[in-house]
Parts: structure tokens; sequence; C-alpha cells
């Protein structure tokens, strides 16, 4: 079995699949053990339903493991045989985009910029979220000036304070440390 | 019956009345337009207002928040991929790819114009319906509900692009996830590992926005790129394509619109399962299924035409029987006891003309919709040109806020985070992400209809000829689809 991920990213990577059938397997017969220690009307249909997706995931391993034994015929544009097998795997399918092009860096940094905002969100809230890491990204990754961030971030609270606390009376999610 | 239509479309027009339905577009508009505030949420907040007002005006204001809501709820998950309504996650599938491919005008002119089609056949549904409708409500039982509930399912095979394997893994994930909380029979704590924001299950709505948004938004980042880098978003002639394919292909629409309909009639199975029966029921019956998931304007057609004709349709129980067959016409149902009216046979001769005044406001909505929407399709269509990093603040900030609107709860925040990272890896790995929502919609209806089944007639449920004709319609569906799969797959080896 070889890693198919290529330049284009458009294939479905061997690893993955295993990793993510492994895992979604791991899920299922922890949800059927743990639902046996529940009353018998309420733990029949979890242990039927993931009973179930324990069987269809066995069923796709064992696909996994016939296509990595038999070595899928030459073509030039090598597609998974257990996905294949399985009736799937088209062709014509575009490349997967951003995801799979774009370079360690990029994921790096996107992440980064997430775990960044998500942090400040919880502690805080948006309103503080908002104007901090709208102003920070605009500046640093979009490149844009400090007044155009000033002046996006005041139109963007304005919008976010007239639909939802003026017109709608919604709460805004607020932080631990700044409600 | 005629005295009553001319009275209810007099007395909507009437200046309070049609007053108070212009403002129930404008804030239908803004709460479609945002994600995860739906249509009962705006439902919700407005029904305080109503008190004092006549019946026709309450119904004004109401109703029109409503379709507008769902017909809204296109307009984000066309541009951006985030659904504005959970309702509207269908439209991502086709109307997304549409706008990345430069066509968000046209794609947005089909969407609205197939919603005023489906609003049409809805319509039109509850006139034809409502003599009729008693008998054919009183022939569903648990079991029936818990077949339709399974058919719904057995679309799994067809949104499965591809690997009906992988799709019905997806699936039993999906309903593993509505399976979380409190167990309605026994009250034991499922899978909620000891967090109390967990009783009451996981919400729909973070999930879907996390599952459809998260991914478009983590894209952007990624590429620093515009949504679309055609000029031609959102120009008038393909706005006016748009109108015009939702004519070309006016039996999808007409088809998506009777599904929705049909489906919108069962009491608790509601718009989050009709769009995906109606969307997998228009990639079977195409000639091209092979375009779906990649901007086919059938399957947008499909997934916009069953929006508004499933609001008719769950209206007929409602008015019929005082049996609201969603959230939002549970709220409705409440503003009729607050102005006064019973729901029941007396709305078929005391308030026949308020029958009929909700009729012509579902339409009437959305011909106004539709007026008022035009002029703003190009600058909306011009959004997708907007670059990524200009995009991500706002976007994030939509995704946060419409997931937290769902319980005012940073908990929802969370449960959107997760779902975005599965839907990033599903995307990345082309592992299919619609099963897993309709497993999710559909699991609990599915064991709490199993159980009342088992219940009450034990395993002789299993012969009642309603059911077994589902249960034929499922076979039929599943040889199709396996059929179809075998064909691709001969067809792959005859070229390899």
């Amino acid at each position: 079995m070889t890693s198919d991920t290529d330049s284009t990213g458009g294939r479905v990577d061997a690893y993955a699949e295993w990793i993510i059938t492994l895992a979604v397997l791991g899920i299922m017969s922890t949800a059927f053990l743990a639902a046996r220690s529940w009353p018998p009307d309420a733990a029949m249909f979890p242990m039927v339903l993931s009973g179930l997706a324990i069987g269809l995931l066995i069923l796709k391993l064992v696909f996994m493991v016939m296509a990595a034994l038999v070595p899928p015929p030459a073509t030039t544009e090598e597609t998974p045989a257990a996905d294949e097998a399985d009736g799937g795997g088209d062709l014509d399918e575009p490349p997967p985009g951003a995801f799979a092009t774009a370079n360690g860096r990029a994921w790096g940094e996107a992440l980064l910029c997430l775990v960044i905002f998500f942090t400040v969100l919880s502690l805080f809230g948006i309103v503080v979220t908002l104007v901090v890491f709208g102003i920070g990204y605009l500046k640093i990754v979009g490149h844009r000036s400090l007044i155009f961030g000033v002046i996006y971030v005041g139109v963007l609270m304005g919008a976010v304070h007239l639909l939802f606390v003026q017109l709608l009376s919604l709460p805004l999610p607020e932080g631990i440390l700044f409600p | 019956m005629l005295e009553a239509a001319i009275s209810g479309l007099v007395q909507i027009m009437s200046p309070g009345a049609f007053g108070l339905m212009m403002i129930g577009i404008i804030i239908g508009m803004v709460v479609g337009i945002l994600p995860g505030l739906g249509g009962p949420v705006a439902l919700a907040l407005m029904l305080p207002f109503t008190f004092g007002m006549t019946p026709i005006e309450t119904f004004c204001f109401l109703l029109s928040t409503l379709v507008v809501t769902t017909t809204a709820g296109g307009i984000t998950s066309i541009l951006f991929g985030i659904p504005g309504e959970a309702t509207a996650a269908a439209i991502v599938l086709d109307g997304h790819p549409m706008a990345k491919a430069g066509e968000a005008g046209r794609a947005i002119g089909a969407m609205l114009m197939a919603s005023l089609m489906g609003a049409l056949i809805g319509a039109v549904l509850i006139v034809l319906a409502i003599p009729i409708i008693r008998p054919v409500v009183l022939a569903f039982g648990p079991p029936e509900f818990l077949m339709l509930a399974l058919v719904g399912l057995t679309f799994i095979a067809i949104l499965s692009d591809g690997s009906m394997l992988k799709g019905l893994i997806m699936a039993s994930a999906g309903i593993l996830i509505s399976l979380v909380g409190l167990d309605p029979q026994t009250s034991v704590p499922r899978y909620t590992f000891g967090m109390l924001e967990m009783w009451d299950g996981i919400g729909i709505v973070p999930i879907v926005i996390g599952l459809f948004g998260g991914p478009q938004i983590l894209e952007l980042m990624l590429s620093k790129k515009s949504i679309s880098t055609r000029k031609a978003a959102g120009s008038t002639s393909g706005i006016l394509k748009g109108f015009a394919d939702a004519f070309i292909h006016w039996k999808t629409v007409v088809q998506a619109g009777l599904i929705g309909a049909g489906v919108g009639v069962v009491p608790g199975v509601g718009g989050s399962v009709a769009q995906f029966i109606a969307y997998g029921h228009a990639k079977q019956s195409s000639r091209e299924p092979e375009k779906f998931g990649k901007g086919s304007i059938e399957g947008l057609l499909a997934a916009s035409g069953n929006n508004n004709a499933k609001d008719g349709g769950s209206l007929i129980p409602m008015i019929s029987f005082g049996l609201p067959g969603s959230v939002s016409t549970t709220i409705v149902l409440t503003a009729f006891l607050i102005v006064g009216i019973d729901p029941g046979p007396a709305m078929l001769t005391e308030h026949l003309d308020v029958t009929f005044s909700m009729i012509w406001v579902t339409i009437i909505a959305n011909v106004i919709v539709l007026l008022i929407t035009i002029p703003i399709i190009a600058p909306l269509s011009r959004l997708t040109m907007v670059s990524g990093p200009l995009l991500a603040p706002f976007l994030l900030a939509l995704v946060v806020l419409g997931s937290y609107a769902n319980s005012n709860s940073l908990f929802d925040v969370w449960v959107m985070l997760v779902a975005a990272a599965v839907g990033v890896i599903c995307q990345r790995f082309r592992w299919p992400v619609v099963p897993l929502l309709l497993g999710l919609v559909l699991g609990d209806i599915c064991e709490r209809y199993f159980f009342l089944s088992q219940a009450l007639f034990g395993w002789d449920w299993v012969t009642r000829p309603i059911v077994m004709g589902f249960g034929a319609l499922m076979a039929l569906i599943f040889f199709r689809a396996g059929l179809q799969s075998w064909k691709t797959f001969k067809n792959k080896r005859a070229v390899q």
C-alpha cells in the first residue's frame, strides 16, 4: 500500500483512508460497549446501530486489504481500488482545491489564525475577538492598512449590533474573562 | 370558496396587513441570510408583537417572515457555501459550485424562481388537499412515519457521491450523534460524557453550519483568493438565465415541490429531510447525475423548489387538525390561539377567508422577495469576488453568531468547530457529508417511531399496507442505485 497523494492532491489519500476507517471503527466500538451498561430499552437502538456500523466498517476494511494485496490495473490515473470496488472513485472528479494544494506554511498560518480566534473568543467574547482578530488578520494576512482594518471592523461590529442586538434582541457570545 | 379566496386576498391587500407583510418580509430576509437564525427563531421573536393584531394581520406578519426566511437562506448557501437555514443545506451542494464558477447570479435567480414555483405548488396543494386530507393524515400512524423516515435514509444510496459503503457508514455516524442526550423512553443519558450541555442532544444548526461553512472558510484562508474569479458573477443575463432555467427544468421543480409539500404534510419530518429527498430524487431521475454536486442546475432547482412547498404542506395538518408539522408551525399555531382561532374544521367553514389569506401570503411574499432581490443580486454576487482575507473575519463572525444563536451557549460554537473539522476531513479525503446530516436528522425520528410502533403493534406493524408500500419503494431505490453503481463500475473497468 502506498500513499497516492500527488501534486494535484485530487485523489484519496490511502493512509488517511485507513486512519479514518479505523478511527470510526474505534468510535463505533466504544459506542457499542458504552451502550451495554444501559437499560435494554435505552441500549437496543444504539447497540443495533453501532453493531451494523461495525459490520460495514469491517466490510470496508476487507475491501481495503484486498485492494492492498491485489495491485490495481495499470492506468495513467491511479484510483484507489478499495474505493473503486465500492462503486466510488470518480475519474472525472475535479481536484479538491486548496486543501490538497496548500503547503505546510499556509496550513500552519490558517490553523494558527483559527486557534487565536477561538481562544480569544472563549476568553473575551465576540466583541473583543472581532476587533482584535479583524484588525490583526487584515493587517498581517490581508496586508491592509490599519485604517482600513478599523473601518472594516467598525462596519462589521455596527452591522452585528444592529441586527443581533437591536433588531432581534439576541445576546452576543461572552468570554470567560471579559463578559 | 371563490368568495372566501377573494375575501382573503382583499384583506391581505389592506394597508395595515400589507404593511405588516412588508415588515415580515424584511425581517425574514435578514434572518434568512444570517446563518443559524432560522424561521423558528424569527417567529418566536416576532410572536409577542402579534398581540392586538387581527387574525389576517397576524398571519401576514408571521407567515411572510417564515416563507421569506426559507427563501433567503438559499442566498448565503449559494454565495458562501454556508447554509442560511438548516433547510437550505442541499442548496450548497450545487449552488456554491455554481458561484465558484462565476454563476452566482444565475444560481440565485434560479433558486428564487424555483422557490416561488414551489410556493405556488404548496399553495395549490393546500387548496386541493384541505377537503380530503383528514383520512390521508389519519391513515398515518407511527409505523408509517417510521417507514417515511427510512425512505429518507435510503436516499443515502444516491447521495453518497458514488461510494455507498462510505455513505452508509457516515449515515450511521449521523444517527449515532442524534442519539446523544437523554433517552426519550428511560431518560438515561446516552453518550453525554457527564456533560450537562449534551443532555438536550446536539443541535442540528451548529452541525450544518460547521459541516458546510467550516471547509469554505478554511479554504478561503488557505488560498487567500476570492470565491470566484470570473467577472460574470452577477450579470443581468445570468440572472435572467437563472429564471429561465427554472422554467426549462419545470418538471424537476414541480417534482421537488410535490415532494416538499408531501413531506411537509407529515408532522415531525420537516424540511431538513425534504430537501435531500427532493435532491436525491432529482439526481436519480436526471440524465446527467454525474454533474450533481459539481454545479448542476437541476440539483440546485430540486433543492430550492421543495423549500416553500414544504411550508405550504406543513400548514395543511395545522389548519385541518391543529397538528403542527414543524417548530415553525407550532409557533404559528400559538398565534392562532393568541388571536382566538381554533384550528380544525372551522378553518374550512367559519374562517375559510383566514385560510385563504394564509395561502395568498405564501404566494405574494415570495413574489415580493423576488422583486426586492432582483436589484441586489448583482451586488450580492460580487461578494464572491472579494478576496479571501477580506471575507474570512466576516464569515467567521457569521458562523460563530449563527451557531451561538442556536441555544445562546458557547457549547454550540464548539460543536460547530468540531463539525467544521469533520467537514474539512470529509472534503479533503472524499467522505460524503450529506448522509451524515441525513442520519442526524432522521435518527431521532427513526428511534422514536420504532419504539412507538413496537409498543402499539408488536412486529405486526410491518404488515400494514402503507408500510409495505414504503418498503417496496425503498427496495426500488436501492435496486436502481445499485444498478447505477454497477454500470459505473463496469464502464470504468472497460475504460481501464
